[in-house]
């Protein structure tokens, strides 16, 4: 009897213990999402200032300042841990470059914060073209990884 | 003394006007130059025929098809290996007809088909271009094709065969524009050469339909997505300054940034292209012809 019980636990700590990781992991997986978002939400309210749908060109500075911080805050290892790449019962855009080919990936990631601080550099000049110019060269940054650590749309 | 004054005047009104036109030739040839450079680069021309930034448009990219590997060549103006030798008769039937001063057919990952519509104007301006630009020395190389593809005389047949298929699929050969900004997309830029579905044979199913090729992205490994003005699966949500500003900089209304295809095609093409031209392709974008 004492037999039953202990395999019986053991088997559901190995079936909780699995939920757990794999709500802990769906969790990062919507948490880096959202940073995500966040930065392409920045990235529209510049580009929104300079394709002159609106005219509130004050609000570029701190949208590429909030960028550069959400950057450079980012710690891969926690947001991208290995338990979060795509399996069968975890979807992710994520590829698995970014775990194979890791150091390219930090790479990336260092490029993109160098191009967002020439951005701030710009926006703090308040030339327009600039920023377009520095946007520009952001985008190619962040385009380019995307391209090699991001699934890609149907 | 009067007519001693009156000589004198008259001379300086000659000067006058032998100084006046040549300021004028040489205002419609810098002009004629600029327009030649932002087509060769919104053409495709430097994006095609340039694999190191250092020796633009000396050719040697290498265009992965599942044909092959295709290998573009020198077009600057040296003699050996590019197009310094070439006539403006010479360059007009290569851009237009797809076949080189040797009377060769050109393979169509050359997409002569596209610019067969372009203005002999515009054509002659890249050339122009072509020409005052440094001469680059640089062998060109062999492509590197699978069987049967290697052979170019089989060319010939693919000519008359895609020729009355197109003919078939697409009605009359001869193209004419509406306005500018459908010239520049359809003939210039030649958007549907990726975004429009294609026949067995390669063909261009609709050259009004840039609902997106399937098959460039398992080709290209990317996305050749659908860009007709449908709201949900094109870019019909996009106001005309969104796209003026993706062709520009790559960014989408989103926030998020062109692929890796597409993003080389910005940077070395559409944004060269004037803000009055781009706003003119948003415009076509966004109009009941593209469907």
């Amino acid at each position: 009897m004492i037999k039953i019980i202990f395999i019986i636990t053991f088997l559901l700590s190995i079936i909780i213990s699995n939920s757990v990781f794999a709500q802990n992991a769906e969790d990062i997986i919507k948490y880096r999402i959202n940073i995500m978002k966040s930065l392409g939400n920045h990235i529209s309210i510049i580009a929104a200032n300079l394709k002159g749908k609106v005219s509130i060109n004050e609000d570029i500075l701190p949208h590429s300042q909030s960028m550069l911080l959400t950057l450079s805050s980012i710690n891969i290892e926690k947001l991208f841990p290995i338990n979060t790449k795509a399996s069968d019962s975890l979807k992710t855009k994520t590829l698995d470059s970014v775990w194979v080919d890791k150091d390219l990936f930090q790479k990336s990631m260092s490029q993109s914060i160098k191009k967002t601080k020439d951005l701030v550099k710009a926006a703090e000049s308040g030339n327009n073209q600039d920023i377009a110019k520095s946007l520009g060269a952001l985008g190619k940054t962040c385009g380019a990884c995307h391209d090699k650590f991001r699934k890609k749309k149907n | 003394m009067a007519p001693v004054t009156i000589s004198l005047e008259k001379r300086k009104i000659k000067y006058l006007y032998i100084i006046s036109f040549i300021f004028l030739i040489y205002t419609e040839k810098s002009l004629s130059n600029e327009n030649g450079k932002i087509l060769s680069y919104a053409a495709g021309c430097y994006g095609c025929h340039t694999s190191d930034p250092k020796k633009p448009f000396g050719g040697g990219y290498k265009i992965k098809t599942k044909y092959g590997t295709f290998i573009t060549p020198n077009i600057t103006k040296d003699i050996t290996s590019g197009i310094g030798k070439w006539s403006k008769t010479e360059f007009i039937q290569a851009i237009k007809h797809g076949i080189s001063p040797s009377k060769k057919p050109y393979y169509p990952a050359f997409p002569y088909s596209w610019y067969s519509n372009m203005q002999d104007s515009d054509i002659l301006d890249i050339f122009d271009y072509l020409n005052s630009i440094p001469s680059i020395q640089k062998k060109n190389s062999s492509h590197d094709l699978k069987f049967p593809y290697r052979i170019r005389e089989t060319l010939w047949l693919w000519r008359i065969i895609n020729r009355s298929l197109q003919k078939k699929e697409n009605g009359s050969l001869d193209v004419s524009y509406k306005n500018r900004g459908e010239y520049l997309i359809k003939s210039v830029v030649h958007c549907s050469a990726c975004h429009s579905p294609r026949t067995w044979f390669s063909i261009i199913k609709d050259h009004e339909n840039l609902n997106g090729k399937i098959e460039t992205r398992k080709l290209l490994n990317d996305g050749a997505p659908n860009i007709s003005k449908d709201k949900i699966e094109g870019i019909g949500s996009w106001s005309e300054s969104d796209i003026v500003f993706f062709l520009q900089t790559g960014i989408k209304p989103n926030g998020d940034f062109a692929g890796k295809e597409m993003s080389k095609i910005i940077e070395n093409g559409t944004s060269y292209l004037i803000k009055e031209d781009l706003e003119k392709i948003s415009k076509y974008l966004l109009s009941n012809k593209n469907k």
